[in-house]
């Protein structure tokens, strides 16, 4: 479809009527790719988060033989023919002997398959401390207790662990980020339009926060824990701690922003109209300034959930009974472990993929909101 | 192949008007040339079916608005179109009589910068900022020219003594942004001359630079093509250059030529609708006299704008005073326009938004209606807000892109407390718009979906929601294309006479001033130059300064 | 220049001594010290009864002053650094931490520039290359590979590869730079070899993500100078596409990459130290999180101390960079 330009060298826009800024930003995120796997990976983790009773198939508690392997899920049948259900074969001894070690020789039974099935029934959970339920997502039909990736040190199931954990993490990682956002961009905010002793004094402090070494104090500050701890006191000073750094590199970011906004002609204009400071900061600044800190907010969370399960790994965490990614990797510290249960390595993979998938939203985000 | 509008074959015939005047096949030949973009969600057609021709030794101007596809014509001719861009057929370049088109990229790359040259218009952003000018200079010789480095560096420092550069040796080690931009423009014509080219393709080359400035580097212009027998093609959008400089005229909109002829047969007599709606867009006539004393209404005693500037380097800072407005005196009577004019740095904008309380002052009395508003506080000023507004010269950055038109509009009437309740409210955002020449329907928009001349109307229709007594208008129409500037100045005309307001005119262009104002003041380095009538000051201007700017902004013949 | 130099540098010691104090402080907020370790240890080793066991501790404390107030060993300690350049000593390797510094150190910032080098030099390549193929796969698939580059996480990544190469390629001696046999051999090009195979991984990881970094930002100011009147100027005289993109863009593109250079050091450090605390590879980081956990004040604090010291130096060198190269930085702004 051709289009002449029109005599202001403007290409008319596609959509006549109202398109607010956000619409527009919905508009061009649609189309990005990355940014739209990037959305609905979110989504499902986050329905993960708030489902985690009825997506994970077993309690995340139950103990059962340690260090187990994943069970194989295959699509055979006992005569090798090709099955759309997928089943497990339960591992058990057979009636032969290995001829050099006169052990009894495992394999599956292939007589007693376990089909798997979705929204089976499994353990009984309140969901929200609330509505009562047994029903699962995946798992297998006749109660059998599935690992599909395995079980941990203590027997317990490491897939159902790790969609638990999400929770915490997810949870430590929205709380930082809200702290260090609404910090951040009130200082930005103020030191960029008052200006003055209250701006000098509040770079002097972000530029010595910045100049800090994240990780090492990070780690020095975590170290401050005892180890006796309640859970609350930890997670408590997790969120302290990732927020005491976290937040100044966006003030300056906000700042910046809120410097070259306050010259710009519509606040004048906002000026000019008797508008004071109070609304020239919440409706002409703040919004424009908005999409920058989303994209920030968006692109910070990984890095929390990063750190946590970094923390985790060298030995910080939260205690049981609270479940997080950073947790269950505490037990990957050891190299006997990973070698010989390589499943152990299994949160990698959850945190992996919250990572990436915030990320590739934020980069969505960030292609979406730069101006028309 | 879209088809070409049937008005245009008639007055825009593929061969010239003139063409058995001149011997000898042009120079320059381009037929049936079609171009088209390829963006998001389609094709854009920006040249549809495009003739012209160049002889040797001649100017020829196109001229046109934003969009006509003047500027990717000239592209297409020196081979700069981007990767996006599809020349289609049957368009042909005949360069004395070979197609160019049909070039292979290398033989076209060597016509760029020999016997093509171009010159773009901003002059600030067409050099690059890391090179010196002397280094920019032999690069454009040794691309075409096997010679040593030091040759080439000779032949550049006469390229910029022709040129009229003074201490071309000095100049040749310096770099871009330590040359005004004046200067720039004249090291981008010695570039494009290094070569000795036989077209010279200028691009609006004047168009960002002031006045004065403009005149010189238009005569500097003149004088190399006679001395070289150089082709000029003149691209642009102001009527006063065309006619002062160009040989033969062609006119372009949304693509397609509608008319073309000599210089002074179009002016004289122009056939194409559009030609005449051009021609007529010119700012004319003047504003109807006002009473001899009215009252004053926005009055400056001896005010002084100063700010401290940092310059030298980043390593040994320098702090300097720069005084932008020098104790000056102002007053704005009731009911009539004042021009204030200047060139960039006069500090014509400064003295502006400082009498509106916009930008702090450092002394002096600013008075509205006999009121010291001086010292006001924000406080303070706010039941005067209403009551002086302001419209800003870049539309795009004067309405807030996540604000609605309504919302935008809206606010003046909520913070000053204007209208009870939101239907009423509305009611007066309506009239506004209405006043403004926009339709009331698009309370709910948004600022990217309008023109820039529509959202300079919103821009009015937000000053005049308040009902002003006072406007400042900073540069309102220089952002825009030409016809649309005749409609935003025949706005501005009819409401100041059927609402009585006061304006304050801010500009550097004497005709949109001339047309506009009763009367005029000059402004030049932070000092008025001269004050007057607006016949006094612009048809007999007593100061140096005032007659250069009227001669480079009036003057036809040379 | 000089003078802004000194300035500089001087304005880096208040910083230096804030950061101090707040690194003392916090390292010495948790209950228990070295001593506490000697204690265990005694036990757990040495057999001792518990009363034994602190006795002897308490000895050691009093040998080394642990148990003075805390604003006492503070003071001790920097008045050591300021006077002597004495940074105290480690009570777990038993030398003085400046020994201990110059054995990790100089490892840390070689490791560290060589990813910072390969990074550059990678990243700049593949972001000229992304920025001139814009829209077509070359771009594509790098912008995929810069995307990961910039969010798997080094230390997962460098845990899975540790895993893979302990334990299905059966690599010995992960946790050092040189095998056995060229432990204290001078140095040759086998010797060298020998280094590479044994820190490719490190290098590997952390170059990954800084590549994609400086990926990002050369295409992204690459495809932005790539639109600037100049580059079109330049194709106006004549000259060739890769001239005009090589000798016009491309200067103007790189020099936002110097202003970066604050923010890639320290990235390059973080990554050299996750990475190398999980190879466990004798340099900074594993330092420090070794003296964390057995309370070995004076290495935690001088570490720290010396990082942010790095960092500080790596900003300065940065801004001088900037006002060499660029000459609008340099020279006085022109009289309009």
């Amino acid at each position: 479809m051709t289009r002449p330009a029109t005599p202001d060298g403007v290409s008319a826009p596609g959509r006549a009527g109202a398109e607010s800024y956000a619409a527009l930003v919905w508009r061009r995120l649609r189309r990005s790719a990355a940014g739209m796997t990037g959305l609905t990976l979110v989504a499902i983790i986050f329905a993960m988060a708030i489902f985690a009773e009825f997506v994970a198939p077993i309690d995340p508690y139950r103990a059962e033989t340690g260090f187990s392997s994943p069970d194989t899920i295959s699509f055979f049948d006992a005569d090798g023919a090709f099955s759309l259900r997928p089943r497990i074969y339960p591992i058990v001894d057979s009636d032969k002997l290995d001829p050099v070690t006169f052990q009894p020789i495992s394999g599956p039974d292939f007589a007693h398959p376990h089909y798997i099935g979705v929204f089976v029934t499994g353990f009984s959970y309140r969901l929200f401390g609330l509505i009562p339920g047994d029903r699962h997502l995946i798992g297998a039909v006749d109660g059998y207790p599935a690992h599909f990736l395995g079980t941990d040190k203590f027997g317990r199931d490491i897939l159902s662990r790790g969609i638990f954990g999400s929770r915490i993490s997810l949870m430590i990682a929205l709380i930082v980020v809200s702290i260090t956002t609404v910090v951040g961009t009130s200082v930005g905010l103020i030191s960029g339009y008052v200006g003055g002793p209250f701006d000098a004094w509040a770079q002097r402090f972000v530029d010595l926060i910045l100049a800090f070494p994240q990780l090492p104090l990070y780690l020095a500050l975590t170290s401050l824990i005892p180890i006796t701890a309640p859970t609350s006191v930890f997670l408590a000073f997790v969120i302290v701690v990732l927020s005491a750094l976290g937040w100044a590199q966006l003030s300056r970011e906000v700042r910046g922003k809120t410097l070259s906004l306050a010259r710009v002609d519509y606040v004048k204009a906002a000026v000019a109209v008797g508008a004071s400071d109070g609304r020239i900061v919440f409706q002409h600044i703040l919004p424009n300034v908005m999409s920058h800190v989303i994209v920030v907010v968006t692109l910070q969370i990984p890095n929390v959930v990063l750190l946590e399960s970094f923390l985790g790994f060298l030995g910080f965490a939260v205690k049981p009974p609270l479940i997080s990614w950073g947790l269950m990797l505490q037990d990957t510290g050891t190299f006997s472990v990973i070698g010989s249960y390589p499943w152990i390595l299994s949160p990698v993979g959850f945190v992996l993929a919250a990572v990436l998938a915030f990320n590739a939203l934020g980069d969505g985000l960030r292609d979406a909101i730069d101006p028309y | 192949m879209s088809p070409v509008s049937p008005e245009t074959s008639d007055y825009a015939p593929p061969e010239r008007l003139d063409s058995a005047a001149h011997t000898g096949a042009p120079l320059i030949d381009v037929r049936d040339l079609a171009v088209s973009f390829k963006v998001d969600g389609g094709v854009v057609d920006a040249v549809r079916r495009v003739s012209f021709q160049l002889y040797r030794g001649e100017t020829v101007a196109i001229v046109g608005e934003s969009g006509s596809g003047k500027s990717v014509t000239a592209r297409a001719v020196m081979g700069l179109l981007t990767r996006r861009a599809l020349v289609k057929p049957p368009s042909r370049i005949l360069l004395e009589g070979a197609d160019i088109l049909r070039f292979p990229p290398n033989a076209r790359r060597k016509l760029r910068g020999g016997r093509l040259a171009m010159i773009f218009q901003e002059p600030m952003s067409s050099l690059n900022p890391v090179y010196t000018i002397g280094a920019q200079i032999v690069e454009a010789i040794r691309i075409h020219q096997p010679v040593s480095a030091k040759a080439a560096l000779l032949r550049a420092r006469e390229l910029l003594e022709e040129v009229g550069i003074p201490q071309p040796e000095a100049r040749l080690r310096q770099y871009p942004h330590q040359l005004s931009g004046g200067q720039r423009q004249r090291v981008m014509i010695a570039m494009a001359l290094a070569n000795r080219p036989d077209v010279l393709i200028a691009d609006e080359p004047t168009t960002a630079l002031d006045v004065t400035v403009q005149a010189q580097i238009l005569a500097l212009l003149r004088d190399l093509q006679r001395r070289h027998g150089m082709a000029i093609v003149l691209i642009t959008h102001d009527l006063t250059i065309v006619r002062r400089q160009a040989d033969y005229v062609y006119v372009m909109q949304l693509g397609e030529v509608k008319e073309h002829n000599a210089t002074a047969a179009l002016f004289a007599a122009p056939r194409h609708p559009y030609t005449a709606k051009l021609l007529n867009s010119e700012p004319h006539g003047r504003v109807p006299a006002i009473p001899a004393q009215a009252p004053p209404i926005l009055e400056g005693r001896k005010v002084r704008v100063a700010f401290t500037l940092k310059t030298g380097t980043w390593l040994k800072p320098v702090f300097s005073d720069l005084v932008a407005v020098d104790s000056l005196d102002l007053c704005v009577r009731e009911h009539e326009t004042l021009g204030l004019v200047g060139e960039s740095g006069s500090g014509k904008t400064t003295f502006g938004q400082a009498l509106l309380r916009l930008i702090s002052h450092e002394s002096g009395e600013i008075l509205f209606r006999d009121i010291a508003i001086q010292n006001f506080s924000r406080q303070q000023m706010k039941p005067l807000r209403s009551r002086m507004q302001i419209v800003f010269q870049d539309p795009f950055s004067s309405l807030n892109p996540r604000m609605s038109v309504g919302q935008i509009i809206e606010e003046g009437l909520k913070v000053n407390g204007i209208g009870q309740g939101r239907g009423e409210r509305l009611d007066r955002i309506r009239e506004a718009l209405r006043s403004a020449g926009m339709s009331p329907d698009v309370l709910s928009r948004f600022p990217h979906e309008f023109s820039g001349g529509q959202r300079q109307r919103i821009a009015i229709a937000r000053a005049l929601a308040l009902e002003p007594e006072f406007i400042l208008l900073d540069e309102p129409t220089s952002a825009l294309d030409l016809s649309v500037q005749a409609q935003i100045l025949d706005l501005l005309r009819q409401l100041q006479s059927e609402r009585g307001l006061s304006y304050l005119f801010i500009s550097h262009d004497l005709k949109v001033v001339r047309a506009m104002s009763h009367r005029v003041v000059v402004m030049q380095h932070g000092r008025i130059v001269e004050q007057g009538s607006v016949d006094e000051v612009l048809g007999a201007p007593r100061s140096d300064y005032t007659q250069r700017l009227v001669r480079a902004a009036f003057e036809v013949a040379d | 220049m000089i003078r802004f130099l000194i300035r500089r540098i001087l304005a880096m010691v208040p910083v230096l001594f804030a950061l101090s104090v707040v690194t003392f402080a916090i390292i010495k907020a948790p209950p228990g010290d070295y001593g506490d370790y000697i204690r265990a240890q005694l036990m757990n080793q040495g057999g001792a009864s518990f009363e034994k066991a602190e006795q002897e501790a308490n000895i050691y404390r009093r040998q080394h002053g642990l148990l003075d107030p805390v604003p006492m060993q503070y003071i001790h300690w920097v008045t050591g650094i300021v006077t002597r350049g004495d940074f105290g000593d480690s009570f777990f390797y038993n030398q003085p931490v400046s020994h201990i510094v110059a054995q990790r150190l100089p490892a840390t910032l070689m490791l560290a520039l060589t990813c910072h080098f390969f990074a550059s030099l990678l990243g700049i390549s593949f972001g000229i290359l992304a920025a001139t193929q814009q829209y077509r796969w070359t771009d594509t698939i790098l912008s995929a590979v810069a995307f990961l580059g910039n969010t798997v996480p080094r230390f997962l990544a460098a845990i899975i590869i540790l895993y893979i190469l302990v334990f299905r390629l059966n690599a010995m001696e992960v946790g050092s730079f040189f095998s056995v046999e060229y432990g204290g051999a001078p140095w040759s090009f086998a010797k060298f070899l020998d280094l590479v195979h044994h820190v490719w991984p490190v290098v590997a990881i952390a170059t990954f993500g800084g590549l994609a970094y400086n990926m990002r930002v050369v295409r992204g100011n690459l495809l932005d100078t790539l639109n600037m009147q100049y580059v079109e100027t330049a194709r106006a005289k004549g000259l060739s596409e890769s001239g005009a993109v090589l000798r016009h863009a491309l200067p103007n593109a790189l020099h936002p990459l110097v202003m970066y250079q604050g923010v890639v050091l320290p990235y390059m450090l973080t990554g050299e130290i996750e990475t190398a605390i999980i190879f466990a590879l004798p340099t900074v980081g594993p330092a420090i999180v070794q003296s964390m956990a057995v309370g070995d004040v004076n290495v935690t604090a001088t570490f720290m101390l010396i990082l942010a010291a790095t960092l500080m130096v790596g900003n300065i060198i940065a801004d001088v960079l900037l006002a060499l190269l660029d000459p609008r930085v340099r020279l006085q702004t022109a009289m309009s």
